[in-house]
């Protein structure tokens, strides 16, 4: 029981970990509390449940296009809100009330056409994919994704699905900030906003970036497995 | 002459009495009879308290459609007017909401939110403030003593009773079955962790030979449960009893099938209560075989109030189209309430709130509703309306149908156990 615990708790850690990074990145760069990541993470998880419902596709390929969608959703809503909320008095704290306000907006608009029931996507939908091109490389039976075995326990395979996209996501980070130009400017205005802004990086680009990534990196790999309500 | 002078006299000035507080009585009534009930468009308990509220609307709806319910206290036909507020799921925002019907909304009538969760808040408040409170679905039994009248069951046993059938079958049919050891998880709220504790009682009391293995509360918000069946799965339980929301039950579902654990007996709540939305979430083949409640709308209950199912649930289609807020025992529900209130405001001779308690408890036993018959105990719980205990299977199309499988006199099929 308790390495099943352990496991479990990693494979679960993964993901939230990946959700914290998001958050972390936008708190870190722009000084912003956004208290509307949790309704970035549940409209990810629509945008997942429109692709399995309307296409019939594998929820993994809703990750590509949450990647662009909210790429670009961060970034207009930096230039619509954040140059303002910097040059107000006190922006950290009013940066709690906005993303409030954006949270309530979010999640009325949602109810309004999406309804208040939950919705999930069927767990033998997830890993489709990898059956399909294993089917066809190495011919054989195509079979649902059933439960994983680690350390001879059984662990769902939406879990073990998530954890791994989200350990490859976290990579993606790490190499993004100390690999790039852009994720070193990141790391800069992350450190020293001034200082950067003296130097000539500009920030707002960064800034905007930051946002975007930041938004865009939960709900676009944490799709496997999802439940939304 | 004088004697025939007289009695003309005497005549002619009972009728001027009676035409003059007829017109007073008129002059007092006032424009629009207003209830006041909260609903949860977002949060954990949307899912059950939307249905609810929607049913209400349709109640209120159709009778405004028709001039407005029949008033006794005031001989006529008036509007009703629904002033509602969005809690948002959250127990410190509806205490705030409930406590502005009463004092800024003024209502006439106050019905709680759906769920005991969110009811909890609005029991206090009605007892302090001498409102009598139409619960609809809360089934808390802390709601209901002999100390509070102001409060009485619409739609749905109390859950010190409602979990009876559950625990008669295992008792009585369990060990021919070969059911001895047993697991109960609840969410530790008002309705679920009453519920597992009748249960629990039941089964004890009965003297049966069942060992209970597995015995976890855990928190309401509760949505991953995998460690949770596994721990369940290393006691071997020949039966699970899960007493949970339909959050719970959706992700405690969806956890047994990803973790691939063939448990021999499952029980949910929600199977059966809101077994559209479940089926939705969980799948068909998720739920074949789960035993559950039997919904009253699988029953079709004789009245001699309101419409039958059928004519419900075409009501209803008629007026949600769009299927985004599933027909289930919760719809049923908030129209029950609005057939008892609409009783009651016919029966009850002032708008007085324990006048409107005395019209609600002479209905006991009288009003048969497609919810079943309306029964109250002294304290306000509702003790009729049972629901029987079934199985979910399969039928030829690969559609979910119900077994009533408990008690044996309203049986229509024989339990399928262990679970394939």
């Amino acid at each position: 029981m308790l390495t099943y615990a352990l496991v479990a708790g990693v494979l679960f850690g993964l993901y939230f970990s990946l959700v914290g990074i998001g958050l972390n990145l936008v708190f870190g760069v722009m000084r912003i509390v956004n208290l509307a990541h949790g309704d970035c993470l549940m409209l990810g998880a629509f945008l997942a449940v429109g692709v399995v419902t309307l296409i019939g596709i594998d929820p993994l390929f809703a990750i590509p296009a949450a990647f662009v969608i909210f790429l670009i959703a961060g970034v207009l809503l930096y230039w619509v809100l954040v140059p303002r909320l910097q040059g107000s008095v006190n922006p950290e704290m009013l940066s709690i009330i906005l993303f409030f306000g954006l949270s309530q907006v979010i999640e009325a608009i949602t109810t309004i056409f999406l309804g208040t029931s939950e919705r999930s996507i069927q767990s033998r939908a997830l890993g489709t994919v990898f059956s399909t091109i294993k089917v066809k490389l190495f011919g054989g039976q195509p079979n649902g994704s059933g439960p994983i075995q680690i350390f001879g326990q059984q662990f769902p395979a939406p879990w073990v699905i998530a954890a791994v996209t989200s350990l490859i996501a976290i990579t993606l980070v790490y190499v993004y900030l100390y690999r790039t130009r852009l994720g070193t400017l990141t790391r800069a205005v992350m450190s020293r906003r001034d200082e950067a802004f003296a130097t000539g990086i500009d920030v707002d680009r960064v800034s905007a970036a930051a946002l975007g990534l930041g938004l865009r990196r939960s709900p676009a790999f944490s799709r496997p497995s999802c439940s939304v309500r | 002459m004088l004697r025939m002078t007289g009695a003309v006299l005497a005549a002619g000035l009972t009728f001027a009495a009676q035409a003059f507080a007829t017109q007073a009585l008129a002059a007092d009534a006032p424009a629009e009879i207003k209830i006041g009930t909260l609903y949860a468009s977002s949060g954990r308990f949307a899912s059950i308290s939307m249905p609810v509220h929607s049913a209400l609307k349709l109640w209120v709806d159709q009778k405004n459609a028709d001039g407005g319910v029949y008033v006794k206290a005031f001989d006529k036909k008036i509007p009703l007017k629904l002033v509602a507020y969005d809690d948002q799921s959250n127990t410190a925002t509806a205490s705030t909401l409930y406590n502005q019907l009463i004092t800024q909304d003024k209502v006439d009538l106050l019905v709680a939110d759906s769920g005991s969760v969110l009811t909890a808040p609005a029991v206090a408040i009605a007892r302090d403030r001498k409102m009598f409170l139409f619960d609809q679905t809360g089934t808390g039994a802390s709601f209901f003593s002999k100390e509070n009248p102001y409060i009485a069951l619409m739609a749905d046993p109390v859950s010190t009773v409602w979990p009876k059938p559950i625990a008669d079958f295992v008792s009585k049919d369990g060990p021919g079955l070969g059911i001895k050891k047993i697991a109960i998880l609840y969410a530790t709220n008002e309705f679920t962790g009453t519920q597992a504790n009748a249960f629990r009682k039941f089964v004890k009391d009965s003297g049966a030979p069942i060992e209970i293995v597995y015995d976890q509360g855990i928190p309401t918000e509760t949505s991953n449960y995998t460690v949770i069946i596994n721990n369940i799965n290393n006691t071997q339980p020949d039966a699970v009893f899960h007493f949970g929301y339909a959050p719970n039950d959706i992700a405690f579902l969806r956890n047994v099938a990803d973790v691939g654990i063939k448990f021999k007996m499952l029980f949910c709540i929600y199977a059966g209560l809101e077994t559209e939305l479940l089926e939705k979430n969980v799948g068909e083949k998720g739920l074949e075989h789960v035993f559950t409640y039997v919904p009253p709308s699988v029953l079709d209950y004789p009245v001699n109030f309101g419409m039958g199912m059928k004519d419900y649930r075409m009501a209803w289609e008629k007026k949600y189209p769009d299927g985004k807020i599933e027909f289930g025992f919760n719809a049923v529900a908030g129209y029950t309430t609005g057939l008892i209130i609409e009783k009651t405001l016919s029966v009850a001779s002032s708008l007085d709130q324990l006048e409107l308690r005395r019209a609600v408890f002479s209905l006991s036993g009288e009003l048969k509703t497609l919810d079943g018959t309306f029964a109250l105990d002294e304290t306000g719980g509702q003790i009729g309306e049972l629901t029987p205990l079934g199985q979910l299977a399969l039928d030829d199309h690969g559609h979910l149908k119900f077994v009533t499988v408990y008690p044996h006199d309203v049986a229509t099929g024989k339990p399928v156990y262990p679970r394939p």
